[in-house]
């Protein structure tokens, strides 16, 4: 009996027959992946290749429902197509499951052409980017999704019909705090949190970016910062080589923490100056003897005002009550309670800062050529940032985190739910269907939301943005052997000789040469001419970006055309010719003006992962912060808190109210 | 300590890790196996878990982890429902199905292998979802429902929540019934049911409860602030106040939550201690004034938040009142022991809940909003204190130990009590009458479709009760592929439609959207779509959810989903 009898008659037979032999890419075998490759295979398509490099994790299990216990650290795709398969042995389905990246080179524009239509199921803007580019190239539809918690978006991207991917600026998820904050002046958690992973981590365990690292702080100065704070972080940084060195060495934790809990924050207190503002609260340099033994008294929280001393003291609040170290906190233990949602003691942290310094040091030195990052799912990395942020906090008075809040904090963690993502794999494919079947109905956006009132809201589709850098600019699929093309050639044969004849309006025109930022040539520069694209690494996947400047007869101005992308992939079997041309030429039309650039909306909060602590970190959000150092400007330095949730959770790309 | 691979070079953005397809070891349990897991640690329990943890934290688990749930009605839009709730770990499930696996349903349900056709179909399901999660337990009943339901009504009030998917009208109206009638004895069971209905691209989610708590709402305002009636040391640090003295600086990051406690305390001073009227333009209008004058430059953000705000000053914080919490006893659920410890704990001055221990984000300076929220932090103090020796005192009266209610359930309970809600809902057979909302919508048709979408929503409603009528005449369902006259079928639910609704609304016409909705409905058969399944399953499951957690406001009580058009509307018939 075949599967997809009841879907058959009531899709009706044409709009099944395109179902069965429509050609689908599914990028990402995640929560929604996983979801859609179901729906997928339930109604019936039977033409499928799916895509994803990630690997399978013990966190994904609660809604990643084709992975089971036993397929822990195998290949997402791999295992999600054997579960649907095994579901459905004997229907025809073709699976075609590959464990890679989406961005390899052999994932070119032939390769999208291939599919009649693409649905992302994927956990990161650039990669949302690249698919959508590739897309856009090949003229392959496109459904894009997303799920944060409760939240979830479906939006399908038709070429020259909806708007793209990239057609509304996508504001940057990345949120950044003062180099002199993290590094000298922290008053939140999060401070901390980003100090521990971010830069001391590195200092021990990862890159050791000297040159990069005395260049942001030479920034910092030039842009006005504390100009002795910043000779004293350099002095700082030079520390830490040593320590680094001898990490290994049975004291070499023992070592950090005196280097970086007691010496570093003694120099800062002797800087009269850092402290002189207001707000800043002066941190308690850290006794290593005195915490194990007991006799270290831990630093008394900032901003304690009266009022809080008065509150009654039985209401076992860990935020107004200075601990006694050594045992854990009482107030915070509970049976029912989990067992990372339970405050570490002073004590606990020194211990775990040494523990985890041993493990991660063990492995720089049983691996010497690989760098460690921070991972959150790599239990050492996250004690070390878990217990090293602690002790700042605790130094710098500011309050503890659970090693369940700084997981959150320091991993950019996405909550994820079976339902939502269920949810939301449900539409894409009726999205499908529609696209398929040629309704307009296909191409509306739908937006799941927790209002009680209307769950669901359908808008658009909306337009192309005519300033697009993606979706408005011209591809060419280039079947070129790299090793027979030049520069020249390419620059003479085919822009001057092919492109610019196709030109509608006859002028003088300029070009422009680029491999994305690499300039290969323009009309004053010719030194690569000689150049194979092969010996210049333009091989296949990659885009030669051809930008023209036309001045019309009559006009006394150069005026700048949409630039064209040609999309270089191999060459036909058997090809004689060194590369081949479409038989066209395109129209390019001259690019709009654009009259004032418009920042990105600011009205965004969801992707400020970062500041989003389970309880009260809220309170560092992204309004404040700016006040943090009431003399700093825009101008400062920042440091960058990459967004790199790396799970199958998605971002929300536009959470329309 | 085991050794992991260590990650791969940073420069390479999103490293490929390595698959092992052929070793099957299992991390955990190679890592756990062999020593304890520090106490710092999540266990793998909360490692599974984690990502949804951070959705509705450990109180909202704990619910959850003990929640039994039963279906009935093996389809795929069950099945994919109880998926949905096997994966984030309840603690058990049943399902309820004496009948065979048919073809067909191999043809929708994932969760059905295709050679157990012939075999019960309970207990194929049970086998393929338990193996989604080793941690809940499932169980086949190969028993008839309507029998069981005469034989041992007891049997389904054992359950947290009952799943009737697709189930024939009678037997959703008896079940429905007898779970009404026992909820109605004071601490009788009161089992939620869900009911779920779908034909093709149409689907239709009805709950039945009677009492429902949500202890932690997550509303749009998080915050109890009570601005209206700020306390004491909140009045006095707004009134404190000099703006005349401030720098320009100071002056621009005064909180809003002051500026406005100040206003609302000025107010009240000048007008007998009553706030301004809501209704009155007028005054409401004399409220932004003085808040306006206040003003050093027009640009000020923070003036602009206390004016955006400035409703909260003249709209009165008000308490739920609920009479069927009244009298607890050791078997009440902590729920109803926390809300009876609230309703004591108001009934003293101020008669408020406990305010709200942490701010929203504002404009303000860091000196300025660490002392507000500290403020805030310890009136939740002290008024979590008094809170907290109400609930030890109620658990000593009814004979539980202190320890009954985990204290960070309290806590949480009396950190959210500003969102407490509860809901009263109405039986299924009530709202089937469609005697309140749609008698009044079709009677007054025309005032009240100005939206455009709504018509449809309803006629989809009207259609599928006339559906269910044609099935308790017929045996089984319009458009279903015993039919032959698909046109002739149409024709008599329509009529049936007509008929209900007259039965309300003397003399009411359904008007073209009905038509065009019983067309889609009958078209439909009956049958399952697999996306509609999934997409029923995650809504249903979402529901269970709230339900089970007692967070955010469940549906109350029908929701009708049109994925044609991508839409659903809410109702309460």
């Amino acid at each position: 009996m075949p599967r997809e009898s009841h879907t058959q008659a009531l899709l009706g037979p044409e709009v099944f027959k395109k179902v069965r032999e429509t050609p689908i890419l599914v990028v990402g075998a995640g929560g929604i992946g996983c979801e859609l490759l179901k729906n997928l295979v339930l109604v019936g398509f039977a033409n499928i290749e799916i895509i994803d490099l990630d690997t399978i994790d013990l966190s994904n299990l609660n809604r990643q429902f084709l992975f089971r216990k036993p397929d822990i650290k195998k290949s997402k795709s791999l295992v999600a197509s054997a579960s649907a398969r095994h579901f459905n042995p004997d229907s025809g389905i073709k699976i075609h499951a590959r464990h890679g990246n989406v961005k390899d080179s052999a994932n070119d524009v032939e390769w999208i052409k291939g599919f009649g239509l693409v649905m992302n199921a994927l956990d990161n803007r650039e990669a949302r980017s690249h698919v959508n580019r590739l897309c856009q190239a090949g003229g392959v539809p496109l459904i894009e999704s997303g799920t944060a918690g409760y939240l979830g978006q479906v939006t399908p991207f038709v070429k020259d019909k909806t708007e793209c991917f990239d057609c509304e600026p996508k504001p940057v998820a990345q949120k950044t705090y003062p180099v002199c904050t993290l590094r000298a002046t922290p008053s939140e958690p999060i401070h901390c949190i980003v100090w521990a992973k971010s830069y001391l981590f590195g200092k021990l365990f990862g890159e050791d970016d000297e040159a990069g690292d005395e260049q942001e702080l030479n920034q910092a100065k030039g842009e006005a910062e504390n100009a002795d704070e910043i000779d004293n972080l350099k002095k700082e940084a030079a520390a830490f080589r040593e320590v680094r060195a001898n990490i290994g060495d049975d004291d070499g934790p023992r070592k950090m923490f005196d280097k970086v809990f007691k010496d570093d924050i003694n120099r800062l207190l002797a800087m009269d100056d850092l402290w002189n503002k207001e707000g800043r609260v002066k941190p308690t340099a850290l006794d290593y003897e005195g915490i194990m033994s007991g006799s270290f008294p831990t630093p008394p929280l900032r901003a304690a005002p009266a009022a809080a001393a008065s509150a009654p003291s039985a209401n076992g609040s860990a935020a107004t009550e200075p601990k006694s170290n050594g045992a854990a906190p009482a107030a915070n233990v509970n049976s029912a309670q989990l067992r990372d949602q339970r405050e570490l003691s002073l004590k606990e942290n020194v211990e775990l800062l040494i523990d985890s310094s041993r493990r991660l040091s063990a492995r720089t030195i049983s691996h010497p050529d690989t760098i460690l990052s921070f991972d959150k799912d790599d239990e050492d990395t996250l004690d070390f940032v878990l217990a090293t942020s602690n002790l700042r906090s605790a130094a710098y008075g500011i309050p503890q985190k659970t090693r369940f809040q700084v997981k959150e904090m320091a991993g950019n963690i996405i909550p994820a739910i079976a339902t939502t993502n269920a949810i939301v794999a449900g539409f894409i494919v009726m999205s499908a269907i529609r696209l398929l079947s040629g309704q307009d109905e296909g191409m509306r956006k739908v937006y799941l939301k927790t209002e009680p009132v209307r769950p669901i809201a359908g808008y658009g589709p909306n337009t192309p943005n005519k300033f697009c850098g993606v979706c408005r600019d011209v591809y060419i699929p280039f079947k070129a052997d790299v090793a027979r093309v030049t520069v020249g050639t390419f620059v003479e044969d085919v822009v001057k000789g092919w492109l610019e004849e196709g030109l509608e309006g006859k002028g003088q025109v300029e070009w422009t040469v680029n491999e994305g930022s690499r300039m290969l040539a323009d009309p004053d520069m010719e030194d690569l001419y000689e150049k194979t694209l092969e010996v210049m690494d333009v091989g296949r996947g990659k885009m030669i970006t051809v930008s023209g400047e036309i001045k019309l007869g009559g006009e006394e101005e150069y005026k700048p055309l949409r630039p064209v992308h040609f999309c270089v992939c191999n060459p036909s079997p058997n090809a004689e010719a060194p590369y081949e041309l479409p038989s066209t030429t395109p129209s390019i039309p001259l690019a709009p003006v654009k009259k004032v650039d418009k920042a990105p909306k600011a009205d965004f909060e969801m992707l400020d992962n970062s500041a989003a602590a389970t309880d009260g970190g809220k309170a560092a959000g992204k309004k404040r912060a700016a006040e943090d150092e009431p003399e700093g400007d825009a101008k400062r330095r920042k440091v960058q808190v990459l967004a790199d949730d790396d799970d199958d959770d998605f971002e929300i790309l536009d959470p329309k109210k | 300590m085991t050794h992991r691979t260590p990650p791969a070079s940073p420069s390479n953005h999103r490293p490929v890790k390595m698959a092992r397809m052929s070793d099957g070891m299992d991390l955990t349990d190679a890592t756990t196996g062999m020593e304890a897991i520090p106490s710092y640690r999540p266990d793998a329990k909360a490692r599974r878990y984690d990502r949804q943890l951070r959705l509705w934290a450990s109180a909202g688990q704990r619910s959850l982890e003990a929640a039994r749930v039963l279906l009935i009605g093996c389809d795929a839009t069950g099945c994919q429902a109880l998926k949905n709730l096997v994966l984030p770990g309840i603690a058990h499930f049943t399902i309820l199905s004496p009948r065979s696996v048919e073809a067909q349903d191999v043809a929708t349900n994932f969760f059905l292998h295709p050679d157990t056709i012939g075999r019960n179909i309970a207990e194929e399901a049970v086998k393929l979802l338990k193996e989604l999660n080793p941690a809940v337990e499932g169980s086949a009943v190969v028993k008839d429902p309507a029998q069981l339901l005469q034989s041992d009504p007891d049997f389904f009030s054992a359950y947290t929540l009952i799943i009737a998917s697709n189930v024939e009208p009678q037997l959703e109206m008896d079940l429905a019934e007898i779970l009404w009638k026992a909820s109605e004895k004071v601490g009788g069971p009161d089992v939620p049911l869900i009911c779920i209905r779908n034909s093709g691209f149409i689907g239709r989610i009805e709950v039945q409860l009677r009492e429902h708590c949500v202890s932690d709402t997550h509303p749009e305002q998080t915050h109890t602030l009570r601005v209206d009636q700020p306390f004491p040391e909140l009045e006095k640090a707004a009134r404190s106040l000099d703006f005349d003295s401030m720098d320009s600086m100071e002056h621009s990051h005064i909180p809003w939550v002051v500026i406005l406690a100040r206003a609302v305390s000025i107010w009240r001073e000048q007008h007998g201690g009553q706030l301004p009227n809501s209704d009155d333009d007028a005054e409401r209008a004399a409220f932004k004034d003085m808040i306006k004058s206040w003003r050093h430059k027009a640009d000020e953000e923070n003036f602009d938040e206390a004016l955006r705000s400035s409703y909260q000053g003249f709209t009165k914080s008000e308490l739920f009142e609920d009479e069927a919490v009244v009298t607890v006893s050791e078997n009440s659920k902590n729920l109803h022991i926390l809300l009876h410890a609230l309703k004591q704990y108001t009934s003293q001055a101020p008669h408020l809940p406990p305010i709200s221990p942490t701010l929203p984000d504002m404009h303000s300076s860091t000196t300025s909003y660490v002392a507000l929220q500290n403020l805030y932090r310890a009136q939740f103090n002290s008024d979590f204190a008094r809170f907290k020796q109400i609930v030890a005192e109620t658990l000593g009266r009814i004979g539980l130990p202190a320890d009954a209610i985990p204290a960070d359930e309290i806590e949480s309970f009396a950190r959210n009590s500003g969102g407490v809600q509860v809901i009263k809902g109405r039986a299924l057979k009530e709202s089937k009458e469609m005697r309140g909302l749609v008698a009044e919508v079709y009677t007054n048709v025309d005032e009240q479709f100005v939206d455009e979408e709504k018509p449809i929503h309803l006629g989809l409603h009207l259609a599928l009760l006339a559906a269910e009528r044609f099935h308790l005449v017929t045996g089984r369902w319009p458009g279903s592929p015993e039919a032959d006259d698909l046109a002739e079928e149409n024709r008599q639910v329509e009529e049936m439609a007509l008929s209900l609704l007259q039965s309300v609304v003397p003399g009411a016409e359904g008007g073209p959207e009905t038509s065009e909705a019983i067309a889609e409905v009958v078209r439909g058969g009956f049958s399952t779509l697999p996306t509609t399944a999934a997409f029923l399953g995650g809504i249903v499951a979402q529901e269970a959810i709230k339900l089970v957690t007692n967070q955010y406001m469940p549906l109350d009580n029908t929701v009708i989903i049109d994925l044609v058009k991508s839409s659903m509307e809410k109702y309460k018939f």
